[in-house]
């Protein structure tokens, strides 16, 4: 499915049926794996969506990209109101909601760890580029940054996860 | 470990909100959407029930009617200065006041986007009047105001896009909007072109001079792509003229009234300014 409009309760129905799985673990894995507090962000970036509708040109992007930067700036504003107490993640709670497989769960246990040893942006690059497995140009877009800046943050942060994890 | 392992297991983590949550969040999102919509009519409710209940009894009705006129004797002064006032003067606050009683008493859509882009005529002839002087924070704000009072017309803009995509008999009704949108967008360009160039000739006025680029081209940009989504979804052609109720009306204040002295000059510019303007096109043509 893919929309590129928000301008009635049915566009709106769609969207949610569209990206709220992936908005979800965008959230869920930068707000520290809280999953009651994921759905509450979530639910309000949906909302923000529909009350900044009259805002979305599809002329100057997607609306996918659009709810993105919505996602984004949503979870800075919260942040910034410390409504979220920043945690590492705890493979004894957290690994049954990541939905994987026994025989990796020690693997991506120890990747999540050493990801929340990374500076947010580098996190944030990296959650965008491989959980999300969003297009360079699409990460760019969302950050409002150049599409080779934004490939040399993600490189530059995949390397450094890699040279932590190798240790 | 390698990063293509990593990239792999990355992908692996699939964590899902609870089917639970998803059932109520679009309760919940649907309840929202009805709100907006209620919102958007309670303004005539309100002024049904206070019709409703100044109407109940002779002496409501007069007492309603003593204290308009008591409180519009008072107001009346206030407002009527507050309309020339300048951005950063003390009444500038009043006038802005007045202006979002308008619009929250006005319901109609249409209308609305109508009153907005008078507004915004408002605001560059105030910017121009600023260009004017050596208030350079007052400048700068009379800036950020024209670039507010956009937000405001590209909203009710969004809003008609809202509205033909519920109706498409919406659009012919539209399309004279659209034609005095056209119309407002080629005379206010023209009238901050000449302040932009004003501001590029007066010292230390660069950067507000730069600032007034940025935000004739975002608008420009955004009205074009406005008239032109316009034109595809409806297959109306955009021209741009007023209507000729419009052009008949009285000026809706001390500024319009100026813009109306400087058509009738044949000009588009205020009477007294026309000499001043000529001048400073002869000294832009020097510096391009």
């Amino acid at each position: 499915m893919s929309i590129n409009q928000l301008n009635s309760r049915q566009d709106l129905e769609d969207l949610f049926k569209w990206l709220n799985e992936p908005l979800y673990k965008y959230v869920y894995i930068r707000c520290g794996y809280n999953r009651e507090l994921a759905e509450d962000i979530t639910q309000d970036i949906f909302v923000k969506a529909w009350e900044k509708r009259s805002t979305f040109n599809p002329s100057k992007s997607t609306l996918k990209n659009w709810i993105y930067v919505i996602a984004r700036n949503h979870l800075i504003d919260t942040y910034r109101k410390k409504k979220i107490s920043v945690k590492s993640f705890d493979e004894d709670i957290y690994v049954k909601d990541l939905n994987i497989s026994v025989e990796d769960e020690a693997v991506v246990s120890d990747i999540l760890k050493n990801l929340d040893r990374l500076k947010e942006k580098e996190k944030e690059v990296i959650v965008l580029r491989y959980v999300q497995d969003l297009e360079i140009e699409d990460i760019a877009k969302i950050l409002g940054k150049s599409k080779n800046t934004t490939k040399v943050m993600i490189h530059r942060a995949i390397k450094k996860l890699k040279y932590i994890m190798n240790k | 470990m390698e990063e293509r392992d990593l990239e792999r297991q990355f992908k692996n983590i699939n964590p899902k909100p609870s089917a639970k949550w998803q059932e109520n969040a679009l309760k919940h999102l649907n309840n929202v959407v009805t709100d907006s919509l209620d919102n958007r009519n309670s303004n005539t409710n309100l002024n049904n029930f206070f019709y409703s209940i100044t109407m109940n009894t002779k002496f409501k009705a007069i007492l309603t009617i003593a204290t308009v006129f008591t409180t519009f004797a008072i107001a009346s002064g206030v407002v009527y200065a507050s309309d020339s006032a300048m951005p950063g003067e003390m009444l500038f606050p009043v006038d802005k006041a007045m202006e979002q009683i308008r619009r929250t008493i006005t319901v109609n859509p249409l209308d609305r986007a109508g009153y907005e882009m008078d507004v915004m005529d408002e605001r560059v002839l105030e910017l121009k009047k600023m260009s004017e002087g050596e208030d350079s924070l007052g400048l700068s704000k009379a800036i950020s105001e024209v670039e507010a009072q956009q937000s405001r017309v590209r909203a009710m803009l969004g809003e008609m896009t809202q509205l033909r995509a519920g109706d498409m008999n919406q659009a012919q009704e539209q399309l004279e909007v659209m034609n005095k949108l056209a119309a407002k967008i080629q005379n206010n360009e023209e009238v901050l072109g000449e302040v932009q160039n004003r501001l590029e000739l007066k010292s230390g006025e660069a950067t507000q001079a730069g600032e007034l680029q940025r935000v004739r081209d975002s608008f420009s940009e955004d009205m074009e792509s406005e008239i032109k989504n316009f034109e595809e979804s409806t297959g109306l052609k955009v021209e741009a003229k007023e209507t000729e109720q419009n052009q008949g009306e009285e000026p809706q204040n001390q500024n319009q009234a100026e813009i109306k002295a400087g058509d009738e000059n044949g000009e588009g510019e205020p009477a007294q300014d026309v000499q001043g303007v000529q001048e400073m096109n002869k000294g832009d043509n020097g510096n391009r």
